[in-house]
């Protein structure tokens, strides 16, 4: 039986922006930090087992891989809050400038990556760009009679593994339910007595060692290179829009929607319109416009209480004609 | 050994590019409060208008119907490009009002959904356009998709002396530059100036005063990336080439780090943000070019330093090395405050021109003497 | 002269599930000091901001001056002369107060993009402003704060920077929410002094959300009340403050 290469596709696009876009979500509305050194985390994340990998001269076990790559995320994404932050929060910053200060620090890390990929390749005597990370899994495996890609599967057992555990312990555990309140009402959540900080950095843990793991899943997708994470950056911002930066469950469904028009629509597109497939990146910028436009996201993003000509204009043509009934 | 001259030549157009872009940079941020992190996307499409109508003007005058990204397309640019003065600069300027009209246009289009919403929208929107251009632009044939286009004519292709040439350019974007400069800062101090940083200070409250705080960011998005535009078009005749990968984020970045050093809300510290980082740039260059083989790319640690910089700038001088001003307006005036800057400036000129003239009057009186 | 300034008919708000208005209908009368007042979450606020235009009503209607207003956006409806105050002041923090003031006036030429650069078209204009604001400051006792920072202002001041908003955007109704909120009594009742005086000279409407019931009852004409987002008594302060139904809101609210 053979699937469709576009349904295949779509599926594993899923679970890899799935896996890059909750994290982001989640620390938005934890911090309200909207962190561009996101894109980071997922490359450091695709990284840490070429490393491992190249560096000892073996092939890895996904499992080491995968918990490896969640460790050095989280430590990047706690270090980010504790060194940067935190201290610019506790100095009245404005979201433009923890942005600007994201930035800042996606731009040192990315760089400070480049230079450590040089250093490495001369002192290993490989090529460490464009590569992929030697990992212990079989290239299919065989299941009644279908034969399936292993790769994939891993992928989606990783969503899924790690969904469940997100869920469980944003639900089910003390440190979880102080996150929710924290994201929810922060002075409300002070005054019953958690600990905004300590909470704060379990928060970034989890979302920087998540990406870090979507990392992973791409490293054993397509090639790593230190543009990975910021390749993908625009449809992960996407995904979490569509979330509205808030919701975790929608963002998932923000990640099925996109990696479908990325996969699916632009094949429809280009068989029955002749849409070049380079227009790929435009339909993930118009999701998220139609996103913005027909969804404003208020209260999260802060909003202006504002209504366009147009939309006023109908309206009050529409009441004229109810004044004159 | 240190050539001044050719220093000053191939440094200074760069520096007034960044400089322009500062200025833009700080009249969204400094001033209106909006965060342009897609600030690149405007530079790119000046740079591609400019590229693309000086390359399909030069060539349809001369009656070559190549594709312009061709190979014989760049061979034949180097020899016509230098064959009618008027028509380089007839095509400079032409190139220069259409970058500012299509990436202004582009500008108050993108920034249309995203005026209602908050800064994190704003951002993720805009950053998220310059991504998908980037992306676009690399697979868009018309202008050479990722190779770009080569062979874009310099308007003083004419000159045969490279030097008085480079001069030439030289004086021009000096020129453009001071204008840009002038005309923001008319506009920052002036009544509009007071409403932009009241949009700045708190949105809703400007709206609750009769601002049209949606309106204003619009047509302030259209001049400042217009202008950006202008700055894409006078890089792509500096370098004669543009490519899609020339117009990455971290450029924005660039620029960011310029305003935010400088100081936002201040013109002056714009300027001075893009004097300090394109010097940076030009040392790390001359390190590149001394030290051949290094480990590590130089340019790499300068923007590992850019990067800490901009964090600990935020952190210990958030306001920058020059702090913001007031606007100021006539009002001023009645509380007997000092005037504008250059108030101050025309009180000088004008009393040079009273000893100019007296200087001229007794010269006459000599002479008719 | 005696009809209504502002006019709110059948106006309901929901928000989601919550009924934060219904069905609310009343008058301010022009050249009146007419007060609002309610428990915590009785939908006061939220019927300046309806009025306002922050919200559009889910149904029902605004007039003012006999033309429909809802569905207006709050700049146009500043300029058409409806103005506000917050409850917590919304100056611009790092802008002097001068700047501040000078950003009252509605319509002005120099805020054109057009017109901007060319100082000749709003340099009268400008200077004319000033003067304004230099009086009404002199007036305020506050001629030295003209350069200050509107963050680094005392409260007393900042309330009446505020409330001088209105008077400078030539405004007919001035909606003040809460203006004494965190302010001494004594300042508290020289702003209303103040309030009254302005109602006699210069002929401003005002319309005043307040939770100190017995400085506002000094002062306006007319009273409504609303609670749980419904009409629930209107009268002279008198009238109302007889008025068991009131008195029992306020009690089982508090």
């Amino acid at each position: 039986m053979e699937v469709p290469r576009e349904l295949i596709n779509t599926t594993w696009y899923t679970c890899l922006y799935s896996l890059m876009a909750v994290p982001l979500t989640l620390s938005y509305r934890t911090s309200k930090v909207l962190n561009f050194a996101h894109g980071i985390y997922i490359t450091i994340g695709a990284y840490i087992p070429v490393f491992i990998s190249r560096g000892l001269g073996i092939s890895v076990s996904p499992i080491i891989a995968i918990l490896s790559s969640f460790t050095a995320g989280a430590i990047l994404a706690m270090v980010s809050h504790l060194a940067v932050f935190s201290p610019l929060i506790k100095r009245k910053a404005t979201p433009v400038t923890l942005m600007i200060a994201s930035m800042g620090l996606w731009i040192f890390i990315k760089y400070a990556l480049y230079a450590a990929l040089s250093i490495l390749q001369r002192s290993w005597m490989t090529q460490l760009t464009y590569t992929n990370p030697n990992i212990d899994i079989p290239s299919s495996i065989s299941f009644m009679g279908i034969e399936i890609n292993a790769r994939l599967l891993l992928t989606i057992l990783l969503v899924i593994v790690v969904f469940t555990l997100l869920t469980l312990f944003l639900m089910k555990t003390k440190t979880g339910m102080a996150i929710r309140a924290i994201a929810d009402n922060p002075e409300l959540a002070q005054l019953t007595g958690i600990s905004r900080e300590k909470t704060l950095l379990i928060a970034w843990a989890i979302s920087g060692g998540i990406a870090a793991i979507g990392g992973f899943a791409w490293s054993i997708f397509a090639y790593v290179s230190p543009e990975t994470g910021d390749n993908l950056i625009l449809q992960v911002f996407a995904c979490s829009v569509i979330g509205g930066l808030v919701s975790l469950s929608i963002t998932f469904i923000g990640a099925i929607i996109i990696s479908s028009a990325e996969n699916l629509l632009i094949i429809l597109l280009n068989r029955y319109f002749g849409v070049e497939l380079s227009f790929r990146p435009f339909l993930s910028f118009l999701i998220l416009l139609l996103t913005i436009l027909i969804r404003p996201p208020a209260g999260a993003g802060g909003g202006l209480p504002y209504r366009y000509k147009i939309t006023g204009y109908i309206s009050r043509l529409l009441r004229r004609r109810e004044e004159n009934v | 050994m240190f050539d001044i001259v050719s220093f000053l030549v191939s440094w200074f157009p760069i520096f007034s590019i960044y400089a322009i872009l500062a200025l833009c940079l700080n009249m969204e941020i400094g001033y209106t409060g909006m965060a342009n992190f897609g600030l690149v996307a405007f530079y790119a499409i000046g740079a591609f208008v400019a590229g693309y109508t000086s390359m399909t003007i030069f060539l349809s005058f001369y009656g070559y119907n190549y594709p312009i990204y061709s190979l014989d397309a760049i061979i034949t640019m180097g020899k016509i490009a230098g064959r009618t003065p008027w028509l380089n600069i007839s095509v400079f300027i032409l190139s220069l009002i259409l970058a500012f009209l299509v990436a202004g246009l582009a500008g108050y289009l993108v920034s249309f959904p995203t005026l209602r919403v908050g800064p994190a929208f704003l951002g993720i929107t805009i950053l998220s356009f310059g991504e998908m251009l980037r992306v676009f632009m690399k697979h868009f044939q018309p202008t050479g998709g990722s190779y770009g286009l080569l062979g874009i004519p310099h308007p003083f292709a004419w000159v045969s002396d490279p030097l008085i040439k480079n001069l030439l350019f030289v004086i021009v974007t000096l020129v453009i530059l001071i204008l840009v400069f002038i005309y923001f800062e008319l506009l920052a101090n002036s009544p509009y100036g007071r409403a932009l940083k009241s949009i700045r200070e708190d949105e809703i409250a400007s709206l609750c005063l009769g601002k049209p705080v949606p309106r204003i960011k619009a047509e302030l998005l259209f001049v400042a990336s217009g202008v950006s535009g202008i700055a894409g078009a006078l890089y792509v005749f500096y370098l004669g080439s543009v490519a899609p990968d020339m117009f990455v984020t971290a450029v924005t970045f660039e620029v960011w780090s310029m305003v935010i050093l400088g100081g936002r809300g201040n013109n002056m510290g714009a300027i001075l943000g893009a004097l300090i980082f394109s010097l940076l740039n030009r040392a790390t260059a001359i390190l590149n070019f001394i030290f051949l083989d290094l480990l590590i790319d130089p340019n790499y640690i300068r923007w590992m330093i850019t990067g800490i910089l901009i964090i600990i700038v935020l952190m210990y001088r958030p306001k920058g090395i020059l702090a913001e001003k007031t606007v100021k307006t006539d009002a001023w005036r009645i509380f007997g405050e000092a005037q504008r800057d250059w108030d101050r400036i025309t009180a000088m000129i004008q009393v040079a021109n009273r000893y100019l003239k007296r200087a001229f009057h007794w010269l006459i009186g000599r002479e008719t003497k | 002269m005696t009809n209504p300034i502002l006019e709110v008919r059948n106006v309901s708000k929901r928000f989601g599930g919550v009924e934060a208005l219904r069905d609310v209908s009343l008058e301010v009368k022009r050249g009146s000091i007419t007060g609002l007042i309610g428990p915590n979450g009785s939908g006061k606020s939220t019927l300046f901001n309806v009025i306002t235009g922050f919200y559009k009503p889910d149904s029902g209607s605004v007039y003012f001056e006999g033309r429909r207003i809802d569905g207006l956006n709050p700049n146009e409806i500043y300029n058409i002369g409806i103005a506000r105050t917050f409850q917590i002041p919304r100056l611009f923090g790092s802008l002097t107060t001068l700047e501040n003031m000078m950003l009252s006036p509605r319509g002005q030429k120099g805020e054109s993009l057009l017109r901007a650069p060319l100082r000749k078209a709003w340099v009268n204009e400008e200077l004319q402003i000033a003067n304004e604001v230099k009086n009404l400051l002199k007036e305020f006792n506050m001629d030295g704060a003209y350069r200050m920072v509107a963050s680094s202002l005392s409260g007393g001041h900042v309330k009446m920077v505020e409330t001088s908003k209105g008077i400078l955007g030539r405004a007919k109704l001035i909606l003040l929410d809460e203006p004494t909120a965190g302010v001494h009594y004594a300042v508290g009742r020289s702003l209303f002094e103040y309030i009254s005086y302005l109602r006699k000279t210069a002929n401003l409407t005002f319309f005043i959300i307040e939770h100190r019931i017995d400085l506002l009852f000094d002062y306006v004409d007319y009273v409504y009340v609303l609670h749980m987002g419904r009409l629930l008594s209107q009268g002279t302060p008198e009238e109302v403050a007889s008025d068991p139904k009131v008195i029992e809101a306020y009690i089982g609210g508090a």
